[in-house]
């Protein structure tokens, strides 16, 4: 069974007198462990497709799957708890709760999910050296680079051990350089501990690190390619 | 978290939070202050009306609370006064009468109230002895009569002068008693100083028809203000007696009662009026600080956190301003508490006017007296209007949609 399971996907946007197809019809699977990417030009349904597998977006037709649960019978309360549970996210603005320091963002979603105080502390304080903060972790948002920022977001992310972490442009936002070490640091995230990346991006960086790239165009796939050994 | 959140938020914007609480502590302080004077106010008031015109328990004939009739007397006052006193012994127990009548001078005359009383009970409760500003206060001297220094000069007399108060009672014919001026007294209160006079209980006895005739028998403790006693023992006391009837100060002085209700209920609707002011100012900010934080709430519901806990999380925000309000006001209130309470407001010729019970004998320096239990109550209000000011925006963020939220600039 593939960890993700999309058939059909539809979703159509409309302002005023105008209805823009978002997605028209996408077909997709994602497997455990898999590093892909959605590509597209802005407008081609990257962002929308993510959204509705995050369960933060409805589609008008169509059915997603995540590990075999369909989204469209589960209520708000249950794809919050999915969310929680199951799901990592990462932003392009990085997101972060600006009061909390950067562990505490890092177990935010640990608090939530209901960890004890010293497991939810440790696996944070793991997660946030996994991402290179170590020492860094009493900072508060406003303390640290845009890059530092974004590695506590993905600290945050795989901290709960999620099944899927979705990411809308991680890198949209950072230089090159930085953008480069996060790219490698989730690669090993993969790697090493298996987790599995979603993407949507049109950093080249990031497309040439990933194992799969989908290409949307006007809300449909045009291209799905996998690529053996990608970013090796 | 979800409280250690809340306390942070408050804290990214310390200026708005810091006006904020000033706003509710400075009305708080104001509702505490005009409280306390209020309360300093009906407690004198009332404690000054019950020890000069009635007592905590009095024990009067039927019907005379409400016609004030002269013939209206409880007989064997002296064996009244007496059983009381072995009820209470530790209260002080006094005999009065009530007469209204004629005092004449050889130059004028005026109509006049007489108050019979016991002298030297009377002083150790009563404010009226220590008023007199000419002569002496009663003695046993049953000639002496003290007036009010305006009805003096109405009548043109003075110290020594020869005065006759004429009185009938009921049917019976005019009768009538010679006095001499022992005394003047001036009180600031207009109905005492131009129409009062005090003679002793037992000269005016005289004037009034049965066996030791009295109209009040008043049992007073000065020490315990306006707080009320079981009339049940003296009641038992009375051992069945039909002519008597025993009765609280609220009913020995209902109006007081009601005019102090009515003031305390007059209060609490501009105190409401007061909070509710504070509560849109309490609104507006809280609704501006979820207004700006709609992003950051869309990514707490992006990354699972339950509605519920988002709106725990603005309601706590509005009740930890309402306790820095609430202890801001008590702290921000204590200086002029405490001096209203030591150096008090000299109301000194207003209270001719002002005096809310009337012909009563009281301090014209008003204390404040705070009520720590009012204080609390309108501190948990306070707490309960905050987190209900903080309830609307609180629903807004519970019904975001993540989507939305996160397209929010």
């Amino acid at each position: 069974m593939a960890l993700i399971e999309i058939r059909g996907l539809r979703r159509v946007y409309t302002q005023g007198e105008f209805t823009i197809q978002a997605l028209a019809g996408v077909d997709l699977d994602l497997d455990k462990g898999e590093f892909a990417a959605l590509m597209g030009p802005s407008g081609s349904g990257k962002s929308t497709l993510l959204n509705i597998i995050g369960g933060l977006d409805e589609p008008d037709g169509g059915a997603v799957r995540i590990e075999g649960r369909d989204l469209a019978t589960m209520s708000a309360s249950a794809r919050a708890d999915l969310r929680r549970n199951r799901l990592g996210f990462v932003f392009q603005a990085y997101n972060l709760i600006p009061v909390l320091t950067a562990i505490e963002n890092a177990e935010f979603v640990l608090v939530l999910q209901g960890v004890p105080a010293d497991e939810r502390r440790a696996r944070a304080t793991k997660a946030l050296a996994d991402v290179g903060l170590a020492g860094l972790e009493n900072r508060l948002p406003n303390q640290l680079s845009g890059g530092q920022q974004q590695r506590v977001a993905i600290a945050r992310a795989i901290a709960p051990q999620p099944a899927l972490v979705l990411a809308d442009e991680p890198t949209a936002n950072l230089d090159s350089k930085t953008s480069h070490e996060l790219i490698e640091l989730m690669r090993t995230l993969n790697r090493e501990h298996g987790v599995t990346f979603l993407f949507a991006t049109h950093d080249p960086h990031l497309l040439d690190a990933v194992d799969r790239v989908v290409r949307l165009v006007d809300g449909s796939i045009a291209e799905d390619r996998t690529r053996a050994g990608a970013g090796a | 978290m979800v409280l250690r959140l809340a306390v942070r938020n408050l804290w990214r914007n310390t200026r708005r939070t810091a006006l904020t609480v000033s706003g509710i502590a400075i009305a708080m302080a104001l509702m505490f202050t005009s409280m306390s004077i209020e309360n300093g106010t009906w407690n004198a008031v009332i404690s000054a009306a019950i020890q000069s015109s009635a007592g905590h328990v009095v024990v009067q004939a039927p019907g005379w609370q409400v016609d004030r009739d002269a013939e209206l007397v409880v007989a064997r006052g002296t064996e009244v006064q007496h059983a009381l006193a072995r009820v209470w012994p530790d209260a002080t127990v006094v005999r009065r009468t009530f007469l209204g009548g004629l005092l004449t001078s050889p130059t004028g005359s005026s109509s006049v109230s007489l108050e019979g009383v016991e002298p030297a009970l009377e002083a150790g409760i009563s404010l009226v002895d220590d008023r007199v500003v000419d002569g002496a206060w009663l003695s046993d001297d049953d000639r002496a009569i003290v007036l009010g220094d305006r009805l003096a000069s109405t009548l043109g007399v003075g110290l020594g002068d020869k005065v006759v108060f004429m009185t009938q009672v009921s049917g019976e014919d005019m009768q009538s008693r010679l006095y001499r001026v022992g005394g003047l007294l001036h009180t600031g209160v207009e109905m005492l100083d131009s129409f009062a006079a005090f003679a002793t209980v037992a000269s005016t006895q005289e004037l009034l028809p049965g066996d030791d005739p009295v109209h009040q028998v008043a049992v007073v403790w000065p020490a315990i203000g306006r707080s009320r006693v079981d009339i049940a023992p003296a009641v038992q006391a009375m051992d069945g007696r039909t002519d008597v009837e025993v009765l609280p100060w609220n009913r020995a002085l209902p109006m007081l009662e009601e005019q102090a209700r009515l003031d305390g209920q007059f209060s609490k609707l501009m105190y409401g009026f007061m909070g509710l002011i504070v509560a849109v100012g309490l609104l507006n900010t809280v609704l501006m600080s979820v207004m700006e934080r709609m992003k950051e709430f869309g990514v707490m519901l992006s990354v699972g956190m339950p509605p519920g806990k988002l709106t725990t999380m603005i309601l706590f925000e509005g009740a930890i301003l309402g306790v820095m309000g609430g202890v801001g006001g008590v702290l921000l209130s204590l200086g002029p508490m405490w001096w209203l309470h030591t150096r008090g407001l000299d109301y000194g010729e207003l209270m001719a006017d002002a005096n809310p019970a009337g012909a009563i004998a009281m301090d014209p320096v008003l204390r404040a007296q705070p009520d720590p239990s009012q204080m609390a109550v309108l501190v948990g209000i306070g707490v309960v209007m905050a987190v209900l000011a903080a309830a609307w925006p609180a629903r807004k963020a519970r019904l975001l949609q993540p989507i939305e939220a996160l397209r929010h600039h």
